[in-house]
């Protein structure tokens, strides 16, 4: 279990929060405008990155604030948790 | 055979039970130790030949299963040389019918070229020549029987009496084992001010200090170990290390102090800076012919029962050995009155192990290894085989009552594996040894291939950092791993648990396999419960011999958590029973009990289903609530109903983007029904938004949305448009909901507000939200319905619910009103087609339920641009209608199919979601989707056909507002 330094709270156990995928995810400005294919990529295609990658987690279990965590894939190392808007 | 015990006093004696008979052990034995104590050697028969099998060792490495307890606290599969005994302690061997000494099942053994690696899956592809049996129907016909013969223990099916316990608990630094490194490391990184907690799986201190001769060291380091405050645990597996050094255990209590209630084990969730791993190592035998027979163990076992237990394990004892381990032991069992021969595998020994036995009487054989043990339930001859210029040959036999097997030591490197490079195979010391890791996890002792004891204490000595690169020692050891003369005679076993031939070994690899994950799975070797801490690198040393390869090129699969066997009630713990999930209650649960309530479990609620009056029955029950309701006024409890507070300037912005409908023209003192997609353009949720104020609304959702809802709102404000300014506070608890619908529900609520002009159909109009004092207490009023009637949803502020909720009952009786459950309130919401979960099950789109004139056309929102995809927009596509039977007797449920009469097989046109008997129809009555929907031909005879149930009934398709369809009741 990873232990997360939730930027609210402080560190708690992995089991307090939940995965939120990749961040910097921004929804298109003008929906309506873009294509079926185009729609799909920003739904579905996640990047599957091997090595330092940037995701958002949520602390539902505590403050309820999602944050950023960058976290190394392959060891699992977190390198550092921030602010959603830093 | 002739086991005993050295000192024969009657001090610390127990009585334990072996196969229901009496028998003496003493406190400190283990039950391998007292069984080898009362000459019980042979004391199992093998997982698939049903081969005799004695104890073969002192610890976790043990070849021999045994099960522990009776009836519902039956523990099968346990290892006895690792379980304490206790007093009336019960053990029974296992896999033996009808004895273990006569037992039915031993003809497999003459049958084994039939259950040969691959058996199963050979089963499959049939029997050559002509694949007799190929398919699953021969396997299902033998495989009861097989499954009868073949196997471990039995588990019990009653459940289990006893209670766990779980633990959560952080340290500087955890020290695993407590051995010479162990000990010393624990108190090294105590005296430096460390907190440290030391764990030991044994239920006595000491490791390897246990197996000494002279206990005056251990004597003097526990004494430290008290006074430097190291937190010390018995009887404590560390079973698996996760992610951030947090680190599963399990603690066993003393066997001997649980009393029926109390609580057996404790799983232990520790989370460490630094985790020492003193995990020591495990000694390898090799695989000879009949190498399983009763009376073959381990050196160290040899040494074990000789020290630590006062039991001699035979009078004429042959050892084998490839390492210098074992000298010291052959002269202690000399000592003690044993005739050792000494058979070393190596050409020649150093100086100091020739010095230890050269006064003695111990005779030694170099360049010679066992080839062979004879015996029937034990072992009684040795024929060995001798190296002369570099070849092997047969040579001499020898006469013994036991044969230790020391083939070099194999260091316990499975709990740093997650998280490590691979193990490198050391090929000087003939074993893996751990690879680099960066968890902040340090080997000492001899789990770092350092294998004398006093090195051992000195690598414990961690806190001085120069001492941690310790490189390991050399050792001087002959790689063995199989007899080197071919032997087909007999059977060579590599796995003593699932009986994994040397021969099995070489069919993989004949027939393809070449991975060694694939040879584990093909051959089951290493898969049983002592997970291969005994076979697996002699398997992996045959498979390379036969590969041409060395061990480091083979590799070694994958070591996974737990170590040793941890009991699923460990693991639960107090996750059971009423512990298992949360229950939630709504703020009308004690009264509504005192109104003869059935409740449901709906999600985590307890939720009021239907209140029978007497011993009604449920039908009848909510029969009677709906023709009430429907004739005069009902009361139902929504609180379960999700509720949000939405707050800020940008409120209304959000809505119109969440929502399908717009909510910025939403007059303040108003409520309206939206629903919300996802972004894939299905439906998530509806329900009504009511404006409290200019910039404050409330949002209420479906009961087993509510969490998900919640959840997404909060990561779209947060995270997809962080620029709004809104609040969401989720205000489910903080407000019981109760629905009083019905033609009279006006008239009650006239009673209860303090000017009856307040609720005048005027001043709170159809869709209207105001606050009402109800005695002194501000409540929320809403006049909505989900029932088709008159009706009104009242929020009251929970602490007061269930006095509230006491005079709203009174004014309502005073109308001939009526409690009503989930029941009736489904019965009454589908009489008027109105959507409920069933339907909204996350597949269906507006359109389906032909609600797409709400969607607001000039605004974009989530959902907008997917909802239009070319599969969700074409006709045809099943709609919401409502489903009346022809025969008006006839019942059915949700979960039918619809077909034409024309085809009624295959696949559907539509299904069943709700269905229901409609005491305002009188018969029954359903809500499902249909392609086409209400377009469909009405010459066409449609069927409904629900093979769970044996129904096949015809159907009439009908608009799904079913009961008052011009919604005129709405307005009483």
């Amino acid at each position: 279990m990873l232990f997360i330094k939730c930027p609210y709270c402080g560190e708690r156990d992995e089991s307090e929060f939940h995965y939120g995928g990749e961040a910097d995810i921004s929804r298109p400005e003008e929906p309506s405008k873009l294509k079926d294919i185009e729609w799909g990529n920003y739904l579905f295609m996640k990047k599957n990155t091997k090595g330092i990658f940037s995701e958002i987690w949520s602390h539902s279990s505590g403050c309820r604030k999602w944050f950023r965590v960058d976290r190394n894939t392959v060891t699992n190392d977190i390198i550092r948790v921030y602010e959603i808007n830093k | 055979m002739t086991i005993q015990r050295v000192n024969k006093d009657n001090k610390n004696a127990i009585s334990f039970y072996w196969n229901g008979k009496l028998l003496k052990g003493k406190k400190g034995d283990t039950l391998s130790a007292a069984l080898l104590a009362n000459n019980k050697l042979f004391i199992a028969r093998s997982f698939k030949y049903h081969r005799p099998r004695g104890i073969t060792s002192s610890g976790v490495e043990e070849g021999a299963l045994v099960t522990l307890g009776k009836n519902a606290s039956t523990e099968p599969n346990v290892n006895p040389s690792t379980t304490e005994l206790y007093n009336n302690l019960e053990a029974f061997s296992q896999n033996a019918w009808p004895s273990l000494y006569f037992d039915f099942g031993y003809i497999l053994n003459f049958l084994s070229k039939f259950f040969a690696a691959g058996f199963y899956y050979k089963m499959f592809i049939g029997i050559p020549p002509f694949e007799w049996g190929k398919g699953t129907s021969a396997w299902m016909f033998f495989e009861k029987y097989i499954r009868k013969i073949a196997g471990f223990g039995k588990a019990s099916r009653q459940k289990d009496p006893s209670d766990y316990d779980n633990l959560n608990s952080f340290i500087d630094i955890l020290v695993i084992g407590s051995g010479p490194s162990g000990i010393n490391a624990a108190l090294s990184a105590s005296k430096a001010g460390f907190d440290v907690m030391l764990v030991e799986q044994d239920f006595e201190l000491g490791g390897n200090y246990l197996n000494h001769q002279n206990k005056h060291k251990l004597n003097l380091l526990k004494e430290q170990l008290l006074k430097y405050h190291v937190k010390l645990k018995t009887r404590t597996t560390a079973f698996g290390i996760y992610d951030d050094k947090c680190v599963a255990l399990v603690e066993k209590f003393d066997p001997s102090q649980i009393s029926k209630n109390k609580i057996r084990q404790r799983l232990h969730i520790c989370r460490a800076k630094k985790i020492i791993l003193a995990t020591g190592a495990i000694e390898r035998t090799y695989a000879f012919g009949n190498n399983d027979l009763p009376g073959i163990m381990t050196v160290n076992a040899g040494k074990s029962y000789l020290n630590r237990y006062k039991i001699l394990v035979g009078k004429k004892i042959i050892i084998s050995t490839n390492n210098d381990s074992v000298y010291e032991t052959a002269l202690e069992l000399n000592n003690a009155g044993a005739n050792v021969v000494i058979l070393d595998a190596r050409a020649q020994l150093s100086n100091s192990q020739n010095n230890l036995i050269k006064n003695s009487n111990i005779r030694l054989l170099l360049n010679t290894v066992v080839h062979r043990a004879l015996g029937k339930k034990c072992v009684k001859l040795v024929e060995t085989a001798k190296e002369k210029n570099s070849k092997w040959q047969k040579s001499i036999r020898i006469n013994c009552d036991c044969l230790l097997i020391s083939a070099g030591w194999s260091p316990v490197i499975h709990l740093a594996a997650p998280h490590s490079e691979k193990p490198v195979w050391s090929h000087e010391q003939a074993c893996f040894l751990p690879g680099k890791n960066n968890q902040d996890i340090i080997f000492v002792g001899s789990a770092a291939g350092i294998w004398n004891t006093l090195n051992c204490e000195k690598s414990g000595n961690i806190v001085n950092e120069n001492k941690l690169n310790q490189k390991s020692e050399k050792n001087s050891v002959l790689p063995l791993f199989q007899t080197p003369i071919n032997n087909n005679k007999s059977k060579n076993f590599v796995d003593f648990q699932h009986d994994v031939t040397i021969s099995d070994i070489k069919l993989a690899h004949q027939e393809g396999f070449t991975s060694v994950e694939h040879l584990k799975r093909y051959t089951t070797l290493g898969m049983a419960s002592d997970q291969g801490k005994n076979g697996n690198i002699i398997g992996l040393a045959i498979m390379g011999s036969a590969l041409n390869k060395e061990i480091n090129e083979v590799g070694t699969s994958k070591f996974r958590p737990p170590y040793t066997p941890v009991t699923i009630g460990a693991l639960a713990s107090r996750n059971k029973d009423e512990g298992f999930k949360l229950m939630r209650r709504t703020p009308f649960h004690e009264w509504n009990k005192t109104k003869n309530c059935v409740m449901i479990e709906t999600g985590l609620w307890q939720r009021p289903w239907f209140y029978p009056f007497e011993s009604q029955k449920l039908e009848d029950a909510s029969c009677n609530e709906v023709k009430i309701t429907r004739k005069n006024v009902g009361i139902c409890d929504v609180s379960t109903l999700g509720k949000i507070m939405l707050q800020g300037p940008d409120a209304s912005i959000f809505l119109d983007n969440i929502y399908i409908n717009s909510f910025s023209k939403l007059s303040v003192g108003k409520a309206r029904y939206g629903i919300m997609l996802r972004d894939d353009g299905f439906i998530l949720d509806d329900g009504t938004v009511w404006r409290i104020s200019e910039d404050c609304y409330l949002i209420t959702t479906t009961t087993n949305q509510a969490g998900i809802v919640m959840s997404w709102l909060e990561e779209l404000s947060q995270v997809r448009w962080p620029d709004l300014q809104i609040h969401l506070t989720s205000v489910t608890d903080q407000w019981a909901g109760c629905a009083i619908a019905g033609p009279k529900s006006r008239k009650v609520i006239e009673q209860l507000a303090i000017n009856k002009e307040e609720v005048s159909d005027e001043n709170l109009p159809f869709m209207g939200v105001k606050k009402l004092k109800i005695e002194t207490i501000e409540c929320l009023i809403a006049r909505i319905s989900f029932s088709g009637e008159l009706a009104y949803e009242v929020y009251i502020p929970s602490d007061f619910a269930n006095s509230l909720i006491e005079k709203i009952w009174e004014e309502a009786s005073n109308f001939n009103g009526c409690l009503y459950g989930s029941e009736a309130l489904g019965t009454m919401r589908i009489e008027k087609g109105h959507v409920g979960g069933s339907e909204l099950d996350g597949r269906v789109t507006v359109d389906d339920i032909q609600l797409n004139k709400m969607i607001s056309k000039k605004k974009s929102f989530i959902g907008n641009t997917l909802r239009l995809r070319e599969g969700l927009i074409k006709p045809g596509r099943p709609r919401l209608v409502g489903i009346f039977p022809i025969d008006k007797n006839s019942k059915f449920k949700s979960g039918g199919l619809l077909y034409t009469s024309e085809k009624i097989s295959g696949y559907p046109i539509g299904w069943v979601t709700s269905a229901t008997y409609s005491p305002m129809m009188g018969h029954y009555i359903g809500l499902g989707f249909i392609e086409n929907g209400l377009d469909r031909s009405i010459n066409e005879e449609i069927i409904l056909i629900d093979k769970l149930k044996s129904i096949k009934i015809p159907v009439d398709i009908v608009s799904p507002q079913m009961y008052d369809p011009e919604g005129k009741k709405l307005n009483v």
